[in-house]
């Protein structure tokens, strides 16, 4: 595959919810994601920026399989995965072209299964590998995110949350994908632990050519880690661009908020003026 | 003048299964009135915990020598009735979580009234009256709309508004604000720091500031005091902090988190992880994660003591300040 073919792309992807109204009358629409498309080379990284309620993990979410697009089309390595209901062994294909890290690592784990086992029974599912091979392959799964022996025979419970999202990083790794999701992977870690992780996930994509999509409300942590963001609101596209480019120069007015809220040298927090207020309708919101 | 909190040799232990484990070491720190100190650090640093012991909210079985001073007065050793009055009265307090503060079942007004009726002996119609100017104040227009609203019918950005003008309504001389901002989408911290900001120095209320992010900290504060396994390692100016640091972890600190204005090739980090201070060996806590540990920092116990215009918890601080100055990270793009 060449270098311009994108591994992944999705057009027009809509997802409407159908949820209670707060009245408790009935229930009624609520999009989630309108009109979303993008494009992610071979070995990128894209990242989709937003806070809460901008439809950025449901985009997540649908890419990997978790939720059913309303309309819209989603490709990965040019098939389709919105055609039709895939079977069982589809679905494993599928497991070793896109895998996902989440947020929280203990929420992810099975909190009785040892880490070794937790890698062993992704190994075993895709690959049927010999005795020898699927040892062979967790030690180089270990050694990959920086886990020890010890480690790996411990359950989640005995590992800080560092260590845990090493273990979640290396079982989506197992499956040996092209793609790997990451949904506020780095958000719940202290910054020493972020710092650690997130080199090691440029040491992973340096190495294996691996494909990321970013799912982060964090713009410092977007920019070490993307070449290409989208900025989404409300469940749209605000902005998209190279990562660089959108924080220097950001074009839409809530990219410029948003750019204008992060702390940093010379940085004082602000109230919104009553005209930015209504420039942005954040009214409803509130 | 004495400061109005004064923190001096404070420790504490827990009692974990019988056995007594240090959460704090020696934390000694002065916050003056009207003042603003932010207390940064990663998990387990003990932030959260010095908070606790200020309003004497420790976990059961919990030992505490030292003392902590509020305008003279030793908190550790005070009668129940004015530590009552200490925190109705004196030191009001904001949580990360606004929706575990408020009362879920009744309305945003009578929450906020009923403090100002059972501590201030405050007429309902006089205490409504105020809490209502004090929520526009805070940024919530339609406040009479508001004060008939549950909790659960406001955003969380809305509801730490409301915690703020339950702070500032009780006319305290201090705020303990710890991690307020933490559980709100950036632009909302923007807004809801920028009101606490205003409105401290509105009512010239002292703070401290708990929070994991030094430029949050650096924004707001007046002096900043970074924290790791249970102690104090340095306290300085934001300014002073940021351009000279004297402690390797606060450098540790600034180097290791991304930058918004530059991507690096990688970024600047040590080994292993934050400890607690119970896995504190001998000597200094950081040791055995700093790059610049000799012998001499395994075998004794750092004090804090002052360095420049405010304190460090070092051995050889003197001896690496021309490499804590330079920032180790490469630049990838600018």
């Amino acid at each position: 595959m060449s270098d311009h073919t994108p591994v992944v792309e999705a057009t027009e992807l809509r997802k409407v919810f159908r949820v209670r109204r707060p009245d408790g009358r009935g229930s009624a629409d609520f999009t989630a994601v309108d009109g979303v498309g993008f494009q992610v080379r071979a070995g990128g990284a894209l990242a989709i920026v937003g806070e809460s309620g901008s439809g950025k993990s449901t985009v997540a979410r649908m890419l990997v399989g978790l939720e059913t697009p309303t309309s819209g089309s989603i490709t990965v390595l040019g098939r389709s995965r919105t055609a039709k209901r895939a079977g069982t062994a589809e679905r494993r294909r599928r497991g070793r072209e896109i895998q996902m890290v989440f947020q929280d690592p203990y929420g992810s784990l099975n909190r009785r299964r040892s880490v070794r086992d937790a890698l062993g029974e992704v190994i075993d599912l895709h690959f049927k590998p010999s005795r020898g091979e699927r040892e062979e392959r967790i030690a180089r799964l270990l050694e990959d995110v920086g886990l020890d022996e010890r480690q790996s025979r411990a359950l989640p419970s005995a590992l800080s949350g560092g260590q845990r999202q090493r273990v979640a990083i290396a079982r989506a790794l197992a499956a040996e994908p092209k793609v790997l999701v990451l949904d506020e992977a780095v958000a719940a870690l202290d910054v020493s632990i972020q710092a650690q992780i997130l080199n090691l996930l440029a040491d992973i994509r340096e190495r294996t050519g691996l494909t990321y999509l970013f799912i982060s409300h964090d713009l410092s942590v977007v920019r070490q880690i993307s070449e290409e963001a989208i900025v989404m609101r409300k469940g749209r596209i605000v902005e998209s661009g190279p990562t660089a480019r959108i924080l220097d120069d950001p074009q839409h007015p809530y990219t410029r908020m948003l750019r204008r809220s992060v702390p940093g040298p010379g940085w004082k927090p602000r109230r919104m003026s009553q005209d930015e207020r209504r420039a942005l309708a954040m009214e409803e919101t509130w | 003048m004495s400061p109005l909190l004064r923190l001096d040799a404070l420790h504490v232990t827990l009692n974990v299964d019988g056995e007594r484990r240090p959460v704090l070491h020696d934390v000694s720190l002065d916050v003056g009135a009207g003042e603003a100190v932010g207390l940064v650090g990663e998990s387990g640093s003990g932030k959260s915990m010095t908070v606790r012991s200020i309003l004497r909210v420790l976990p059961h079985g919990a030992e505490t020598s030292g003392r902590i001073d509020f305008d003279g007065t030793d908190i550790l050793s005070m009668p129940a009735k004015d530590l009552r009055r200490l925190r109705s009265h004196e030191v009001a307090v904001i949580h990360q979580d606004p929706r575990a503060a408020i009362n879920p079942v009744s309305t945003v007004g009578d929450f906020l009234v009923e403090a100002l009726v059972a501590n201030h002996q405050e007429s309902p119609r006089q205490a409504r009256a105020r809490v209502q100017d004090i929520l526009s104040d805070v940024g919530i227009p339609d406040a009479s709309r508001r004060m008939r609203q549950y909790p659960h019918e406001l955003s969380g950005g809305l509801l730490q508004r409301v915690v703020i003008a339950a702070a500032i309504a009780v006319r305290p001389r201090m705020i303990l604000a710890d991690e307020p901002t933490t559980a709100l989408d950036v632009t909302t911290q923007s807004e809801v720091m920028g009101i606490l900001d205003e409105m401290r120095r509105e009512h010239g209320l002292a703070m401290l500031f708990i929070t994991h992010d030094l430029e949050l900290a650096g924004a707001v504060c007046d002096r900043i005091a970074v924290m790791y396994a249970g102690s104090i390692v340095e306290e300085s100016r934001p300014q002073a902090l940021e351009d000279h640091p004297r402690h390797p972890y606060s450098r540790l600190l600034l180097d290791s988190r991304p930058r918004i204005d530059q991507a690096a090739d990688r970024l600047e980090v040590i080994p292993g992880r934050p400890i607690s201070a119970f896995e504190v060996g001998p000597g200094c806590a950081l040791a055995p994660r700093c790059p610049y540990a000799e012998p001499q920092c395994t075998a004794t116990v750092p004090a804090l003591r002052p360095a420049g215009e405010g304190r460090v918890r070092c051995l050889r601080s003197e001896e690496i300040e021309p490499v804590l100055r330079r920032s180790g990270t490469e630049v990838r793009d600018v």
